[in-house]
């Protein structure tokens, strides 16, 4: 029996981890486009509140206390004015990327991996975040939050060549009232990842779950009989007419995905698909979106 | 039809025996699956697709494949059907086969006829010989196996030359008396139905061997040309057929040398006549040009007459005149002689001094050269003693000193008419007597004669004398010298002393006194015996072809007698260096029907039907099934989704192999499309590339450094220089065009409409000769050869140097220089300013300042090339005027608009 040809990422986490160092340029220079494309959009936490930094004024309206009125600015001219502040609390915001065997896959060379495209968005969200003022980490590789853009690069860093378990999603791992951004196929089953998430969920963190997938595993476009081999595994399936069960699988994934989707929407958090197929800023915004809105 | 089957390699079908061990092979091969990693395989876990994977052929592909095996070797076996005989006999065969020029139209059907006669053997029992008749050997006839008997008739080509029956007959003879024949034979002679002269004797030596059939094919009639005559206006061509039952109707053709049609002639041989004589009429013109005449549409080497150089144009060598001719070329003699005589005959100029052993022309023309040096006069008096015609011209030398190269003595002086001191009136042309080549000739129309030297009147003058002036003085008069002729025009060649070089009798005259060179023969032995070897360089092919000869002929002699044409001497030109002569298929050949046979030989028909050969068909059957097999395959896999699927598929490859071609060219078009949307993404300057890769790099260097001045110092900000090959390139995405233009150009038509296309559409060309103007003062007129080479094909409209207020001068710096490398040499612009639909804008600009050499800048931003500092700051002013010129391009007339800024500054003020 022919051996299928794997990639040796699955076999050498540090010949991995140099692999992916390759990349580390092309990809994080990808994460930055997609996110100066939102930061042009967006402000993130520029608006009004607590904080020490002046923001701006405006007249005072009939609730404010007295106390709110600045009485500098108001003596200048005929209404009362109140001086507010910028809203300057930090949130810390985990960013986990799945770094399983099967996520190192893709079905054309025209196509990024599963891995690569969630290293990119999850950077992208970084810098985003940074830029923003808030704190981020890398939940398993530097568990230490990192703020302002002089983090920047020793996030993303991690972020594109971390090859940390499932292990680190272990609660005590994550902080309290932190933001968690889960990306993975979440192929290992919805069993395996309700006990990891009930963990997490029980700790309190307010989680955004986001399922990518390759166009070929939804489709399932494969004829004739065909050896599928697992890419971790030595496990084999032998179809002897591989389209004779498209409909079939592409029922069973949709299920799958939908058990997540469930699952997410049971916690209270949010659940994005992105297929590699699909361009990433449009997730990236509803993710980017998304945390603003939690947060 | 009820043929024998038999197999040409019938050992091979001993493979069938290995057919079991096909079968056992073939069940060991189930197909292969396809391997694919996939990660989410657990949700393929329990999955069950409903067809079950095969794990063994079925028994129905395996049959296929042995029907395949099967099928190979019974097509390797050779299986042949023949048709059916209808004598049988036991008798060996020999077959002779006429393969001469008469068989070659009908070649095909003689070979099946062959191959049907040669199949019909019963090969166990009888023994096969074949004999062609033009392939005399001294080898005795034997038998061979079919297969031999079979590829040497399907190889055999016709030749081009006529079978040898005479020494076939002796060949045979040999043979019987050697002992390779045996006596009694089943003897079939596929004849041509010619008779050459042997035919009889071959006829009674056969029918003494054996059984004789002649079989001849009645359809086919062997149409030829026997000879071609020329005739007062054209050419007279004798054709000969065999068959007089019906009417023939043809054509006939007159073709150059490289075989294109010149005239064509239809005729008709009406029912029960042999022969026919058609003459064909040609102009002079094109009767010089001819090299074969042939009957059109008939296969045949004897339906082709070549032609030699005896009937190309004359040469001729002009002697003198020139030194006048360089400065007013249209009052020179030879100009006048040349318009005369170019139609018809070679000119060449003549340096009799140059190379005493060099072979003069058959004819010389001598002009008013004044005294001969001694050497040449030498020459010359030999060369008419040999046989050369001399055409003389008088003029104010030979009037002034005459030598003995003349048919008559001469006053000296010569003889003015009509001068404002003469008393006699200028003298007019009078009609030519009968005796003159030139009666008949029209005269009436007036022309003067002012001048002419006149002849000494001495006794018998007036039979020298081919045409005279109104008072009776000769004009024109002739003598022979030895074997040459002397021919003297008693006026010049130009028309300086009469109107005649002007008239057109003058042409009629010269025409009437070419015909009258003989070849001049060479001097030495030497020389002769040279001359007389010549060498086959083209030859003609038994369907009356002209190829390339094939090497196996022998140099012919032509001192040496005749030699008949065969495969040693073979129809076609032969040539050496001083002449050519054709050698034609029916040259030394007498045809006669068809002898009576003596009694018990049999005539008939050629047959028909060829044996089959099934080994191709085998073979097809076999790629059917191929394929079957493949489509079986990957059925088998799950690669073919539905039948329904399946047919569409098919469809579609069908109609994919037909369209092929026609999609072909629309994808290639839009690649050009996409290539001409990158083009002119920017503002590109282009330049046309030479052959010249110096010149070529140059340009490009130029063209950059104009680009980086126009980037620096103004708002045009052209991409990289783009080379434009003029034959391939699409000119309509360039605007700014520099052509350097060093030599001669031959354009082609379909670049000389791009051309004139482009400049009619506002593009801009700038014409660079490089050379400050050398060229042009070096050539006669003024005009640079390379540029009137250009312009004599495309649209040029009036040209002037630069005027000081053209828009040149001030589209974006204002100069009234124009310098490039060199500085001083005129720049001409076009001179119409308002007529052209480009209002006034000229879209060419012509020069030889070397322009792309003042530009050129190096990959350090360096000037590349000196320029010559004939005006202060040079490179600036150049770099300034390519500026201007590009602005021009762009911007057309825009500039001109300024000269009524003033008068509108002034409107507003008031």
């Amino acid at each position: 029996m022919i051996r299928p040809r794997r990639t040796s990422n699955s076999q050498d986490p540090q010949l991995a981890a140099e692999q992916l160092s390759a990349r580390y340029p092309a990809l994080l220079s990808e994460a930055k486009r997609i996110s100066a494309n939102v930061l042009h959009g967006a402000h993130g936490r520029r608006k009004r509140g607590s904080g020490e930094t002046f923001w701006e004024f405006r007249q005072a309206r009939a609730e404010d206390p007295a106390s709110a009125i600045d009485w500098r600015r108001s003596a200048r001219s005929d209404t009362l004015f109140v001086r507010e502040t910028e809203w300057e609390a930090a949130n810390t915001v985990l960013l986990w990327r799945d770094a399983s065997a099967g996520m190192n896959w893709r079905s054309s060379n025209t196509l990024p991996s599963k891995q690569d495209r969630a290293a990119v968005l999850l950077t992208a969200l970084s810098i985003a975040l940074l830029k923003g003022g808030e704190r981020c980490a890398v939940p398993g590789v530097s568990e230490q939050p990192g703020t302002g853009i002089g983090a920047q690069n020793r996030i993303a860093r991690d972020i594109i060549t971390g090859t940390s378990g499932a292990h680190s999603l272990r609660p005590s791992g994550t902080r309290q009232y932190a933001h968690l951004v889960i990306a993975s196929d979440f192929l290992e089953g919805v069993d395996v990842w309700q006990q990891r998430l009930e963990a997490i969920q029980n700790a309190g963190i307010s989680v955004i779950l986001l399922h990518i997938a390759d166009p070929a595993e939804e489709q399932f476009p494969y004829t004739g009989h065909t050896l599928f081999a697992d890419v971790s595994g030595p496990e084999r399936i032998d179809l002897g007419r591989a389209q004779s069960v498209q409909a079939q699988y592409k029922k069973r994934f949709h299920q799958a995905r939908q058990d997540i989707q469930i699952l997410a929407r049971r916690f209270g958090w949010l659940f994005f698909s992105h297929r590699t197929d699909q361009h990433p800023t449009k997730v990236f915004l509803a993710l980017y979106q998304g945390l603003g809105g939690t947060g | 039809m009820s043929g024998s089957l038999f197999f040409l390699q019938p050992l091979l079908l001993a493979g069938l025996v290995l057919l079991p061990l096909f079968w056992l092979l073939l069940s060991a091969l189930p197909p292969e699956p396809v391997l694919r990693l996939f990660p989410p395989i657990r949700i393929l876990r329990d999955l069950q697709d409903e067809t079950a994977i095969p794990q063994k052929i079925p028994l129905w592909l395996r049959l296929l494949r042995m029907l395949m095996i099967v099928l190979v070797i019974l097509a390797l076996a050779g299986p042949i059907i023949a048709p059916p005989s209808e004598q049988e006999t036991d008798r060996p065969i020999l077959l002779v086969i006429d393969d001469g020029w008469a068989n070659a139209a009908n070649w095909p059907h003689v070979q099946q006829s062959a191959l049907a006669l040669a199949s019909n053997v019963d090969l166990e029992k009888q023994a096969i010989a074949m004999v062609f008749s033009t392939r005399i050997t001294r080898e005795p006839v034997t038998f061979a196996p079919f297969a031999e008997i079979e590829t040497q008739i399907n190889n055999h080509q016709p030749q081009p030359f006529a079978p040898k029956h005479l020494a076939l007959s002796q060949r045979l003879q040999s043979s019987l008396d050697q002992g390779a024949l045996p006596q009694d034979l089943r003897i079939y002679w596929l004849s041509d139905g010619l008779d050459y002269g042997g035919a009889s004797a071959l006829t009674t030596q056969l029918a003494q061997m054996g059984e004789l059939h002649v079989l001849t094919d009645l359809t086919h009639d062997p149409i030829r040309i026997t000879g071609v005559e020329p005739s007062a206006d054209g050419v007279q061509v004798r054709i000969q057929r065999q068959n007089q039952d019906g009417p023939f109707a043809g054509a006939i053709l007159a073709e150059d040398q490289a075989g294109q049609v010149l005239a064509r002639q239809a005729f008709s041989i009406p029912a029960g006549e042999k022969t026919s004589e058609i003459s064909l009429s040609l102009p002079l013109e094109l009767r010089n040009r001819m090299g074969a005449v042939r009957i059109e549409n008939v296969r045949s080497a004897a339906a082709v007459h070549l032609l030699d150089s005896s009937w190309a144009r004359p040469r001729i060598g002009v002697v003198g005149g020139r030194s006048r001719g360089a400065d007013q070329p249209l009052l020179s003699e030879q100009f006048y002689l040349e318009k005369a005589l170019a139609p018809f005959a070679e000119m060449a100029v003549l340096d009799l001094s140059a190379d005493p052993t060099s072979t003069l022309p058959p004819i010389i023309v001598l002009l008013d050269t004044g005294q001969l040096s001694g050497q040449a006069h030498t020459r010359l008096s030999e060369y008419v003693q040999n046989g050369g015609l001399l055409i003389r011209f008088a003029g104010p030398r030979l009037a002034e000193r005459q030598d003995d190269l003349i048919p008559v003595p001469l006053r000296s002086g010569g003889r003015l008419l009509g001068s404002s001191l003469g008393w006699d009136q200028p003298q007019q042309l009078a009609s030519f007597g009968d005796t003159s080549p030139f009666f008949g000739l029209d005269a009436s129309r007036p022309i003067n004669v002012t001048r002419q030297v006149l002849a000494d009147s001495t006794p018998g003058l007036a039979s020298y004398v081919w045409a005279r002036l109104a008072d009776g003085t000769p004009l024109v008069t002739s003598a022979v010298r030895g074997r040459g002729r002397i021919v003297l025009f008693h006026v010049t060649a130009s028309p300086d002393w009469s109107e005649l070089p002007l008239s057109g009798v003058f042409v009629d005259m010269l025409k009437r006194i070419l015909p009258m060179a003989v070849r001049p023969t060479t001097t030495t032995t030497g020389e002769r015996e040279l001359a007389s070897r010549v060498d086959l360089t083209t030859a003609l092919s038994a369907t009356g072809k002209l190829v390339a000869p094939d090497g196996s002929h022998q140099i012919l002699d032509l001192a040496k007698e005749a030699r008949p044409v065969d495969s040693a001497f073979p129809a076609g030109l032969w040539s050496n260096p001083k002449r050519s002569i054709s050698r034609n298929v029916l040259e030394h050949l007498s045809i006669n029907d068809f002898p009576d046979v003596p009694a018990g030989v049999q005539v008939g028909e050629l047959a028909r039907t060829p044996p089959v050969r099934l080994s191709g068909f085998l073979i097809g059957i076999t790629f059917i099934l191929l394929v079957l097999d493949s489509l079986a395959i990957l059925w088998l896999a799950g690669k073919l989704p539905s039948i329904h699927r399946l047919g569409r598929g098919a469809m579609s490859a069908v109609l994919l192999v037909f369209s092929a071609s026609f999609i072909m060219s629309p994808s290639m078009a839009q690649a050009n499309e996409l290539a001409a949307l990158q083009l002119i993404e920017r503002t590109r300057l282009a330049y046309v590339t030479t052959e010249n890769r110096r010149v070529d790099e140059m340009s490009h260097a130029g063209l950059l450094g104009l680009s980086r001045e126009l980037y620096l110092r103004t708002t045009v900000e052209p991409g990289a220089p783009l080379p434009v090959h003029l034959e391939t390139d699409n000119l309509s995405v360039v605007s700014f065009l520099y052509w350097p233009i060093l030599n001669e150009v031959s354009l082609s038509d379909h670049v000389v409409i791009k051309l004139n296309a482009y400049l009619k559409n506002g593009g801009m060309l700038i014409l660079d000769t490089q050379d400050a103007g050398l060229a042009a003062a070096a050539a006669a007129g003024g005009v640079d050869p390379a540029l009137a080479s250009l312009f004599a094909k495309i649209d040029i409209p009036g040209l002037r140097q630069i005027p000081n207020d053209h828009v040149l001068t001030r589209a974006y710096y204002l100069t009234q220089v124009f310098p490039g490398r060199y500085a001083n040499a005129p720049v001409w612009v076009e001179a119409d300013r308002k007529g052209s639909s480009l209002d006034g804008v000229s879209s060419l600009v012509i020069g030889s300042h070397d322009w792309s050499a003042a530009w050129a800048i190096n990959a350090d931003g360096k000037p590349k090339a000196a320029v010559s500092d004939e005006i202060p700051q040079q490179r600036e002013m150049a770099r300034r005027f390519g500026i201007n010129l590009v602005m021009y391009g762009l911007t057309g007339n825009y500039k001109a608009d300024q000269v009524h800024i003033p008068a509108l500054l002034e409107r507003l003020n008031r």
